[in-house]
């Protein structure tokens, strides 16, 4: 009885109903908790139809092909969309096919669609199955896609029927797998009629330019070693003459090509062919206006031993008859240098050339091109995220569903995240633009939240800072209104890269986009100075430096003392900035350091911030007897720092420098003579005159 | 019920999802700058990295339906990413990549640049194996073909047009599946027929104005875009977009559309609503090409940048693939017998679009739209 029933086929009327209610049993499941009366109603409806399929069957077994349903090996209605709905569902969990068995429970569905509910997002068909042996149903069996049955198949549908030498040769040969050594012989056996017969039946776009000349050398054997002979050329020629007319020119120009280098080669291997032979290739490459190379034409007419001045046409009248056609004597003419401008007037000339340069293929190529630059799929998304920022800026935008506004504004999320991959911010600010206007849309500020939530976090900022190191630089405008759009919130992560950031180049760029948020990054700069790595601190100083407000600035002090002068300086720089005092005597400090380095930097500092106050030091400094030519090059700053402070009080210490004279390093005490000659006259002139000073050290010390 | 297997199963995806991202973005990369933009070399590196992270054997890279399989684990959270190496592998006839423990760094970086090339079929590389399937040149002719009834075939175009779109329900989601047959019926009509103006099909009612314009517009864009030599694997994109420009007016009441009378201006005011509503639905189905809701979008704008919606919504320009349809469209509705005039004879029409030349339309494509019916014409 029981084999019986499981023959028996299945009633479609019923099996519909069984599927439209284990659908609807699979919504309520999602919708409804577990012990609700809808969802227990719906699940007993599906249950009793199933009872009475399984009066016919003991089993009812559903394939699916992407989102068809296929029973018994026929389709269930393609367009049903409930028929659709529980198929592309059963095709997301990598499920082919499921079978219901006779004994299943209610509860059994219940687990069933539960397990079809979960978002399973990227997992392997293994896991799924055991995911769904877990829950232990008995009387539902899932069989899921097998992936690894797939295989690659580098031929296409016809070469897979059977793939003949010839073909197999070529395709390799196409898609440059095969090298010319491996495959020679195997090439040789292919009748050069055959291997045309191939070609032709190729479109041109199949035929990279490098095949060309591949199967060529392929086909002749050429080798560095090896020199061809001439029934390798003559197969070549049978090959080329076989081919359809537009294949014929690109090969007989390889052919030419790959040939010409090799001359005593080609001429041996003219020699073995007959004259009929040679004459029918040159007729060939006439035919085809084949550019012959230098050295092919040289060979060619070694070969030839065609006497120029041999060659004698047969006269008619004053005409020329050629191939029994009589030439008449103007066209004969006309082919004569001198004769040419009685037929061809110097006006007509001027049009030609001029409709030659005119070139309409060319202005059609301009605009061709501009198409393919379109087709790319980069302009496409872009197109693509314009157009859903449109709708989402549109008239209809208070009619559109939250779902739909949600759908699009996924949309942009992943296109933002490309955008920034790629360092297209134009779009990624058209993006953010959108999401402040429509979010004035209470219906739909629910999902604008949730976008904005992912446009804030940290993992787009990370993307987005991260594509600044390469596209920034370029797109300095764009970026700027990137991080104007964003506020402080962009101030953190941009310092937690700089921190990383090897490239000085890029630290800087970096750094201008910090100093860039004013005070917020000032704050922020407080916080991070507080790191033990140096180069951290001295960052965080320079951005305090560059944005810090007095009470910021005066924060520095604790980081003038740092062991590291860059560090100390910086703090230093802070506290002048803010006209603190005790950045004049943490600088005289680092003036008085053992230190050159940090020494020189101070002097630096002090000229930058005009500090007057050290102008004794600078001077004592000066007055230091230099013993080497070093000593006296180490004024240099110090001189320079005077001139920036300008403190009349210095120049009759300057003056005195002009004055010096050493024996052994001129040199040197030249080099600080001329500066300071550049800082009399740049910085005390004017005010030496005014003090009545100028007197005579102006024209004593040739300072103009 | 929890997913056991989640730490690993997600460490893997994630994994995965990180060598798609660093794939494609180092591919659109090299498309936007070039090889030697410091970006290139960054993400082909990154890229080669994660390739190692999930390297077994080799990593197999292949698409099944509409979705991306690596290592046999169908990829669905990648979102963008996933479909932009779909559409790129398509494009490439390519259905399956496979990647060799061996390969190098340089045959990487190669292969990311010969996958941003567009136009071109993939190289072949020691490490790196690609399955070419011509997908326009292999597809089955759709059921009912015969290859000497091209003529009947549109017609049966019109009717699949129909029955994609549903019986005027906007509920109802489009048939994508009809529709691709419909293109790659009109692709393989053009491989073999050059004379196009005899397979337009005349609207027999008022009714079916939408469906036969709708097939009209696809078979006219598509030859315009052969013509111009646009790639065989965009014919069907472009095909596909055509028939479904008009799928806004799904969404405007049929009183309006089918109205016989000069139509009010707010009811003027709501069919300009329609390339919005066709953009906004078409948006969200997301096994189409999104060039589909772009055309939808900006058929009705015009060459200059007026036009409907909005003009100056964006600074940008309507898309050349737009400028195609809108040209077909201009053509195949003055052609067709409306409501409310007669049809113009195509002389007539030229004379319009000649005028409009460069405002409303591309002029290099309007000469050469008029260029392939003449010739058409005189076939």
């Amino acid at each position: 009885m029981a084999e019986e029933k499981s023959c028996l086929s299945l009633d479609t009327k019923l099996l519909s109903e069984a599927i439209i209610e284990l659908n609807i049993s699979r919504h309520n499941v999602s919708v409804y908790p577990e012990n609700h009366p809808i969802l227990k109603r719906s699940l007993n409806q599906a249950f009793s139809i199933f009872q009475k399929l399984f009066e016919l069957r003991d089993e009812v077994m559903l394939a699916v092909a992407k989102d068809v349903i296929v029973v018994d090996g026929s389709t269930l209605d393609k367009k049903n969309p409930v028929f659709r709905d529980f198929a592309s569902c059963l095709g997301k969990k990598n499920i082919a096919a499921v079978t219901f068995y006779r004994g299943m429970t209610e509860v059994e569905m219940f687990y069933f669609h539960q397990f079809l509910q979960k978002d399973i997002g990227n997992v392997s068909s293994e896991c799924i199955q055991e995911v769904f042996d877990s829950q232990k149903l008995k009387h539902i069996k899932v069989s899921l896609i097998d992936y690894s049955v797939f295989t690659l198949s580098e031929k296409d549908t016809e070469a897979m029927e059977g793939p003949s030498l010839c073909e197999l040769y070529v395709h390799g040969l196409l898609e440059g797998r095969l090298s010319a050594e491996d495959t020679s012989s195997m090439v040789q056996k292919i009748s050069p009629r055959e291997l045309a017969v191939f070609f032709n039946g190729l479109a041109p776009e199949e035929i990279a330019e490098e095949n060309y000349t591949s199967v060529i050398t392929t086909y002749v054997r050429k080798t560095s070693e090896r020199r061809f002979s001439g029934a390798e050329m003559k197969k070549i020629m049978k090959f080329i003459n076989n081919l359809r007319p537009e294949l014929k020119q690109q090969f007989l120009s390889s052919t030419i090509n790959t040939l010409s280098g090799e001359g005593d080669s080609l001429r041996e291997a003219l020699c073995d062919m007959g004259a009929d032979e040679v004459v029918e290739l040159l007729k060939l490459i006439n035919e085809q206006m084949v550019k012959i190379p230098e050295a092919l034409k040289n060979v060619l007419q070694k070969f030839s031993q065609l006497n120029n001045s041999a060659y004698e046409a047969v006269s008619y009248g004053n005409g020329i008859i050629e191939d029994d056609i009589l030439f008449a004597p103007e066209i004969t003419g006309l082919l004569n240098n001198t004769d040419f401008k009685s037929f061809v007037s110097d006006s007509y000339q001027d049009e030609i050339q001029r409709l030659l340069q005119q070139d309409v293929k060319d202005s059609n190529t301009q605009w061709l091109r501009a198409i393919s630059l379109e087709t790319a799929p980069e302009f496409i998304e872009r197109a693509y995220s314009d157009t859903v920022i449109s709708i989402l800026r549109s008239e209809i935008t208070g009619s559109i569903e939250a779902e739909d506004t949600e759908f699009l504004l996924q949309a942009l999320k992943e296109q933002a995240a490309h955008f920034a991959g790629t360092g297209q911010y134009g779009q990624i600010l058209k993006i953010l633009d959108v999401m402040g206007s429509v979010s004035e849309d209470l219906k739909i500020q629910a999902s604008v939240e949730m976008s904005d939530e992912y446009f804030y976090s940290p993992e787009f900022l990370n993307i987005l800072i991260s594509s600044f190191r390469f596209f920034g630089r370029t797109s300095r405008e764009e970026v700027r209104l990137i991080c104007e759009r964003y506020g402080d919130n962009m101030i953190k992560p941009l310092m937690d890269v700089l921190a990383d950031e090897t490239s000085q180049t890029i630290r800087r760029f970096i750094l201008s986009l910090i100093t860039g948020f004013g005070e917020g990054a000032a704050h922020e700069a407080l916080e991070k100075v507080r790191d033990e790595r140096w180069f951290i601190k001295r960052n965080m100083l320079f951005i305090l430096f560059e944005c810090g407000n007095t009470d910021q600035l005066k924060k520095a002090f604790s980081h003038c003392s740092h062991e590291n002068p860059k560090v100390a300086i910086e703090a230093v720089r802070c506290l002048l900035k803010a006209k603190d005092q005790r950045g004049i005597s943490e600088l005289r400090k680092q003036m008085r350091s053992s230190d050159r380095e940090v020494c020189m930097k101070a002097i630096t500092v002090a000229g930058t911030f005009q500090v007057r106050e050290v102008v004794p030091d600078l001077i004592h400094m000066l007055r230091k007897k230099a013993l080497t030519g070093d000593e006296y090059e180490d004024k240099i700053p110090a001189v320079r720092a005077l001139g920036l402070i300008g403190d009349p009080g210095a120049i009759d210490e300057l003056m005195s420098i002009l004055g010096e004279k050493t024996f052994f390093y001129r040199a040197s005490l030249d080099k600080l003579k001329s500066e300071v000659r550049t800082i009399m006259k740049n910085h005390f002139q004017e005010r030496a005159t005014v003090q009545g000073k100028r007197r005579d050290w102006a024209s004593r010390w040739n300072i103009r | 019920m929890e997913y056991p297997v989640k730490t690993e199963t997600e460490n893997k995806a994630e994994d995965i999802s990180g060598f798609i991202t660093a794939l494609v973005i180092a591919i659109s990369n090299y498309s936007l700058y070039s090889k030697e933009h410091e970006s290139f070399g960054e993400f082909a590196g990154r890229c080669f990295s994660a390739l190692q992270t999930i390297m077994q054997e080799k990593v197999e890279i292949m698409i099944f339906e509409n979705e991306l399989i690596v290592n046999r684990v169908p990829v669905r959270n990648g979102g963008l990413h996933i479909n932009n190496l779909i559409a790129r592998m398509r494009k490439k006839g390519v259905l399956r990549v496979e990647i060799l423990q061996g390969v190098s760094h340089h045959e990487m970086t190669s292969f990311i640049m010969d996958m941003a090339q567009t136009g071109q079929k993939l190289k072949g590389y020691p490490n790196i194996m690609s399955g070419s399937v011509d997908f326009l040149v292999s597809s089955a002719p759709p059921e009912g073909y015969e290859s000497n009834s091209v003529p009947a075939f549109v017609e049966e175009g019109v009717e699949k047009v129909r029955s994609a779109f549903g019986s005027g329900s906007v509920f109802r989601q489009v048939d994508i599946k009809g529709l691709e047959d419909v293109v790659m019926g009109f692709i393989s009509v053009f491989r073999r027929e050059a004379s196009i103006l005899k397979y337009l099909s005349p609207v027999k009612s008022f009714s079916e104005y939408t469906y036969t314009h709708a097939t009209n517009v696809s078979l006219l864009s598509v030859l315009q875009a052969e013509s111009l030599g646009i790639g065989q694997e965009f014919l069907y994109e472009i095909g596909l977009a055509a028939l479904l420009h008009d799928a806004g007016k799904l969404f405007v009441p049929k009183e309006i559309l089918e109205k016989q009378g000069k139509l009010e201006s707010h009811e003027f005011e709501e069919i300009k609503k329609h390339p919005l509503y066709g953009a906004r639905y078409l948006a969200k189905i997301t096994s189409l090409p999104h060039i589909v809701p772009v055309i939808a979008f900006e058929h009705h704008i015009k060459y200059d940048g007026t036009g409907y919606p909005s003009p100056g919504r964006n600074d940008k320009k309507q898309h050349v693939y737009s400028q195609i349809v809108a040209i077909a469209d201009f053509f195949d509705a003055l052609r067709s017998r409306r409501p409310y005039r007669e049809s113009m004879e195509i002389e007539e029409i030229f004379v319009l679009m000649k005028k409009c030349s460069g405002t409303d339309f591309n002029p290099f494509l309007i000469d050469n739209f008029i260029n392939l019916i003449h010739s058409s014409l005189n076939k």
